[in-house]
């Protein structure tokens, strides 16, 4: 996983981020680099940094976005974490503990919530004052998501102490959604004091070099250009600290580990395989990400066929996901997943992320789905769409909370699987009503939107759209 | 209701509906009359909207779609029901209640019986009103909805105060007030506290219908339900000039 993964250099970036954090203006972080520079390693460790600063009390929390979410989708999922953190019974957020610990955290510092107690069990009327702010937190989804949005932020900064900070890191999932810069700069060019926030970007996408973006006063390149490899000094380091699980002779792997220049991803994961038996000849010449995804790739596809049908289910269902989903992708059972996951070199090649685990990097990622035929990627995507509709069933039929991921993802793969006018049936008839239930409006929107571009003129599927977006208007107050 | 909004609600569905009767796609037209009927009922244009429901009903029976057929029966009940038509109304209902018990569908009964419990308190049938409201709340309950157990609990309400059993209607209302807070329904809170208020003010208890009014004026000022606002700031006027 890449909590565990060990992290070198990067020193003069973290300081630069421990003087920002200093300051208590409102600020925005653009960490700017190339696939494989080690951008979510170095937004990880800023998080790292806020949280055991020996100053400042900081809480932050970490989103991964996709070029299909909007800027108002991740607002609202933010918003809908704090209120649920803030608010549930144990035992309610547990598909997502880690982001939970990371509100409660933030909201404690923010005194929304009082430490070590679940608001639903407190008394009194201490606790009355504590629920009434705690309510102020939950969104309602026929107003203005961006305007709520600052509001809490606003909120948050107020509550928290002098030396308070609220991190929020926004890592793409490879790019943000087209055209969201100017969204986020109006939220950035507004944020209140004492609230920070992270983005990682690759150099070609939307915050990069947008004018609006980048006339803001309040934001701060760390580094000042691009993230480059690691200095040789860094690389020692790396290899000090993982050294002792490698086999072979410390001079034999850092001559190897010196053709890859201080390229992050190289270096990950050349000694992930050199851990996992790789013989050195093995691994490539070059730093070029593509050819160690190759690698890697070959090196899981020779432990099994399960194997395979496991990372090419991950890889199709590119999200962070429960094992129940991705069993079913895969067509493996559990015991078979624990079994290959319990592999060491396997385990790595994943990340926790959002409800469950997904590949750890974008590069494997994508190398994954590059191997899998267009027939056979169909069949994945169908089971993917049998996997989510059980779910949002299950729960119609038992009258429980929709699956929020089975809601937002059902159509995604329904399009990959049957095309664009299963898209726009299988959203109407399977994901609509979920999402509104669930306040998700603008996702509704979004994927109404998406649908209207890609569906022919004049068919059924431009006619659902059409529709589906006058119940998101009647849906909508204000 | 925000009117730009269900202007383009309706633009689009007009849009939809276009498309769909040029590919002759019974479903999609016969979805596209029910939506626009809704808003034409939200608007009080009950020809248009009685109208509409026609037509979707008329398909929805051509293509043997029980729920549509169900509901469309149920939302003509409604405009009847404003058009102060009672008896067409209730028969409109019990067709739509058939339905939806044949096809075991909890939350289309509880909505049929909540209607049906509002055409009874009309005909001052309070026994068959109060009936129907507790069916409807103990359905809601079976499936966990919220919004339906909090709404009939405060028609059960109305009925226990005009059968003078006031402490039960305190009792009910004080239930489903806390259901509300906990879903975080402010708009249903603040009609909650509003009929508590009324409660108390039937029994010259004016300064905690006042408190009660107030705090109710409060939310809906917070969620921008300016009507709501507005009318409860007349009932308070009302209560300091008495």
């Amino acid at each position: 996983m890449a909590e565990e993964r060990i992290f070198v250099g990067r020193k003069d970036e973290l300081e630069q981020f421990g003087n920002v954090l200093k300051n208590p203006k409102g600020q925005a972080v653009l960490v700017v680099g190339q696939a494989g520079m080690g951008k979510t390693w170095l937004v990880n460790r800023m998080a790292e940094v806020a949280e055991n600063h020996p100053d400042l009390k900081c809480g932050w929390v970490r989103y991964e976005v996709t070029p299909t979410d909007s800027v108002d989708s991740a607002m609202a999922l933010m918003m809908d974490n704090a209120f649920e953190a803030a608010s549930t019974e144990p035992g309610s957020f547990d598909n997502v503990p880690q982001r939970r610990k990371q509100w409660m955290a933030l909201l404690k510092l923010g005194k929304l919530i009082p430490a070590g107690k679940i608001v639903g069990k407190m008394a009194g009327e201490k606790a009355e004052r504590i629920v009434e702010l705690w309510k102020s937190l939950k969104r309602d989804p026929t107003k203005n998501t961006r305007e709520q949005f600052l509001e809490r932020l606003g909120l948050i900064s107020k509550r928290m102490p002098g030396n308070g900070r609220a991190v929020f890191i926004i890592d793409p999932e490879k790019y943000m959604q087209k055209d969201s810069d100017q969204s986020w700069a109006i939220v950035v060019k507004q944020l209140p004091e004492k609230i920070k926030f992270v983005f990682a970007q690759r150099p070609e996408d939307v915050l990069v070099d947008s004018e609006t973006f980048g006339a803001l006063t309040n934001v701060v390149s760390i580094p000042e250009k691009r993230l480059d490899v690691l200095e040789e000094e860094s690389v020692d380091e790396l290899l000090t600290l993982r050294g002792k699980g490698i086999k072979c002779t410390v001079t034999e792997v850092r001559e190897v580990l010196s053709r890859y220049e201080g390229h992050p991803y190289a270096l990950g994961a050349a000694l992930d395989l050199i851990e996992g038996g790789i013989n050195l000849e093995e691994l490539p010449e070059k730093p070029e990400p593509t050819k160690f995804a190759e690698v890697q790739w070959k090196e899981l596809s020779n432990r099994s066929e399960d194997a395979i049908r496991l990372f090419k289910g991950y890889a199709i269902l590119e999200v962070g996901v429960p094992n129940d989903v991705v069993e079913e992708v895969s067509e493996i059972d559990s015991n078979i997943r624990q079994h290959l996951l319990a592999n060491k070199y396997l385990h790595g090649l994943l990340r926790e992320e959002g409800e469950g685990m997904r590949i750890y990097h974008a590069i494997l990622a994508d190398y994954i789905l590059g191997q899998i035929g267009e027939g056979e990627k169909k069949e994945y995507h169908g089971r993917a769409v049998e996997a989510y509709r059980e779910k949002l069933a299950e729960a119609k039929k038992e009258q429980t909370k929709p699956d929020t991921l089975a809601a937002m993802r059902l159509a995604e793969h329904a399009l990959s699987a049957e095309g664009a006018e299963a898209f726009a049936e299988t959203f109407a008839n399977d994901c609509f009503n979920p999402l509104r239930t669930l306040g998700l409006l603008n996702t509704a929107m979004d994927i109404s939107n998406r649908i209207l571009d890609i569906v022919t003129r004049g068919s059924m599927g431009e006619a659902i759209a059409q529709g589906n977006l006058g119940r998101v208007y009647e849906s909508w107050k204000s | 209701m925000n009117l730009g909004n269900l202007n383009k609600a309706m633009e689009l569905y007009k849009n939809s509906l276009q498309i769909s009767r040029e590919i002759n796609w019974t479903k999609g037209k016969e979805a596209c009359y029910r939506n626009i009927a809704a808003i034409y009922t939200t608007n009080e244009q009950l020809d248009e909207a009685l109208k509409m429901y026609q037509k979707s009903l008329k398909l929805a029976e051509e293509s043997g779609d029980k729920k549509g057929i169900a509901s469309d029966y149920m939302n003509i009940g409604v405009i009847y029901g404003k058009r102060s038509l009672l008896k067409e109304a209730k028969v409109q209902f019990l067709k739509a209640l058939a339905i939806y018990e044949d096809m075991k569908d909890l939350e289309g009964i509880g909505t049929v019986l909540g209607n049906l419990g509002n055409v009874y308190l009309h005909e001052n049938k309070l026994q068959d009103a109060q009936k129907a409201y507790a069916r409807a709340v103990k359905y809601y309950e079976r499936i966990g909805h919220v919004e339906g157990i909090v709404k009939q609990c405060s028609n059960l309400a109305v009925i226990y105060s005009m059968l003078n059993r006031r402490k039960k209607a305190i009792e009910i209302l004080e239930k489903a007030w806390g259901i509300a807070e906990k879903a975080g329904y402010q708009a249903l809170v603040a009609s909650i506290l509003w009929n508590l208020g009324s409660i108390y003010q039937e029994e010259g208890r004016y300064s905690d219908a006042k408190e009660y009014w107030e705090k109710a004026v409060e939310i809906f000022k917070k969620i921008g339900m300016p009507h709501e606002v507005e009318r409860l700031e007349r009932l308070i006027d009302g209560l300091e000039k008495a």
